[in-house]
């Protein structure tokens, strides 16, 4: 099945405007109805970020449920230096590990049976879909450390500039510059390695 | 092969950026804010609990100590009409939502007795407490031994009735609520289970209910 790939690479959504000072106090004091509006403000970009870094929807979901869970606490520990999406995005980056061990576990397991039925597609444009090939680049993402994984992401996947995905990650943005770097070449590695080329 | 990289980027932006209904995950989220309140109003209630009783009882252990040495003058002699152990009569005489002791506090937690503004005095506590606990031992014989569905059903609710916000009380409403389903009130079962799947009683019995909604959810008339 060959791969069309026609959208053009999207720009960060604005919803951090939206969570403003107002919101924010009205939260902090434990009204949940704006605790819901920042929910309904920012679940989407947040949703997204985590399907993208632990590569798995359920896994994705729990993620999400873990920090906004903890919401009412992070309130406090905002100190309103970054729009506060970034702030969340970089709580999901911080809890997404534990997370990420139990899908990647759960993707090798599937990927052992799926060997059992079925071989490895050897090119992406005649054997695979756009779905394989999403699949792939989670498996080879996969094979990455942590923060290289991360700053990919970050940098690559969500679109966010240098100086973003080092407030994000916490690191300086040289850092997510060389980590991006190495990470983009263990990639093609990986992906040649999976039969894509 | 930097192509196929940006082109399996893209992919994947495709693929995980589609909106998602994501209810369930927000109805979770929605139960554990309100467990999140509900701790930070106890831990706000014990904190001024032990606040109140620390100067409660800081003073009264000075008019202990301190008077019996001292002359006795009228005006020492004011403090020391209040010494410890009279104090834990105004104590019980308090709304949980007023606590301003530790003693309070610990019972309205540790007894099936409400300590509720209309709650008579320490003479009759003794009594209610009395026919709180033996109208849960009744409701526990005629729901599990028994198994006289609409007497247990009474039962509970007389004990509800006498402990409100007793330590039982949330296993009384979940018992309540399976009898209310084993009679076919499924309505009423339905609304008596509510709270416990959505969290309010934390994750007491929230398996238990939610499973029980489900299957209430395609018979209820």
């Amino acid at each position: 099945m060959p791969i069309a790939v026609v959208k053009p690479l999207e720009a960060p959504s604005p919803a951090t405007r939206a969570v403003d000072g107002p919101l924010l106090a009205s939260a902090r004091g434990g009204n949940t109805a704006a605790l819901g509006r920042i929910y309904e403000l920012t679940q989407h970009r947040l949703r997204c970020f985590a399907r993208r870094l632990v590569g798995e929807e359920a896994a994705a979901e729990d993620l999400l449920q873990d920090v906004f869970a903890r919401l009412p606490r992070l309130l406090g520990r905002y100190r309103g230096d970054a729009p506060f999406e970034i702030f969340l995005l970089g709580v999901v980056s911080r809890r997404a590990w534990r997370h990420l061990r139990t899908a990647i576990r759960r993707r090798v397991l599937h990927a052992r049976f799926a060997l059992v039925d079925s071989p490895p597609p050897s090119t992406p444009e005649w054997e695979t879909g756009r779905h394989e090939l999403a699949a792939m680049l989670v498996r080879a993402l996969d094979t990455l450390p942590r923060r290289q994984r991360l700053a990919f992401v970050l940098r690559e996947v969500e679109g966010f500039s240098a100086s973003e995905a080092a407030s994000i990650a916490g690191v300086p943005e040289a850092t997510i510059r060389t980590q991006v770097f190495h990470a983009r070449r263990k990639l093609q590695i990986e992906l040649g390695r999976l039969g894509v080329s | 092969m930097n192509d196929l990289v940006d082109l399996a980027v893209r992919v994947l932006r495709d693929e995980t950026g589609v909106e998602a209904d994501g209810a369930m995950t927000r109805q979770r989220i929605e139960a554990e804010w309100l467990q999140h309140r509900a701790r930070g109003r106890a831990i706000r209630k014990m904190i001024i609990a032990a606040a109140v009783t620390l100067v409660v009882g800081g003073g009264a252990l000075a008019a202990t100590t301190l008077v019996p040495h001292a002359r006795p003058t009228s005006s020492n002699l004011l403090p020391a009409r209040t010494p410890r152990p009279e104090v834990r009569p105004a104590r019980t005489a308090v709304a949980p939502s007023e606590t301003v002791t530790s003693a309070a506090f610990t019972e309205a937690a540790s007894s099936p007795i409400p300590t509720h503004p209309s709650t008579p005095p320490s003479g009759n506590l003794g009594r209610s407490a009395d026919a709180a606990t033996s109208a849960y031992a009744a409701a526990h014989h005629a729901h599990f031994l028994d198994r006289d569905w609409s007497r247990a059903l009474a039962l509970w609710t007389r004990y509800l009735r006498l402990a409100p916000r007793g330590q039982l009380a949330p296993e009384a409403h979940f018992n309540r609520a399976i009898c209310l389903f084993r009679l076919d009130r499924r309505k009423e079962a339905t609304a008596e289970l509510q709270p416990f799947a959505i969290g309010l009683w934390g994750s007491y019995r929230q398996r238990e209910a939610r499973q029980l909604l489900d299957t209430l959810a395609g018979t209820v008339r």
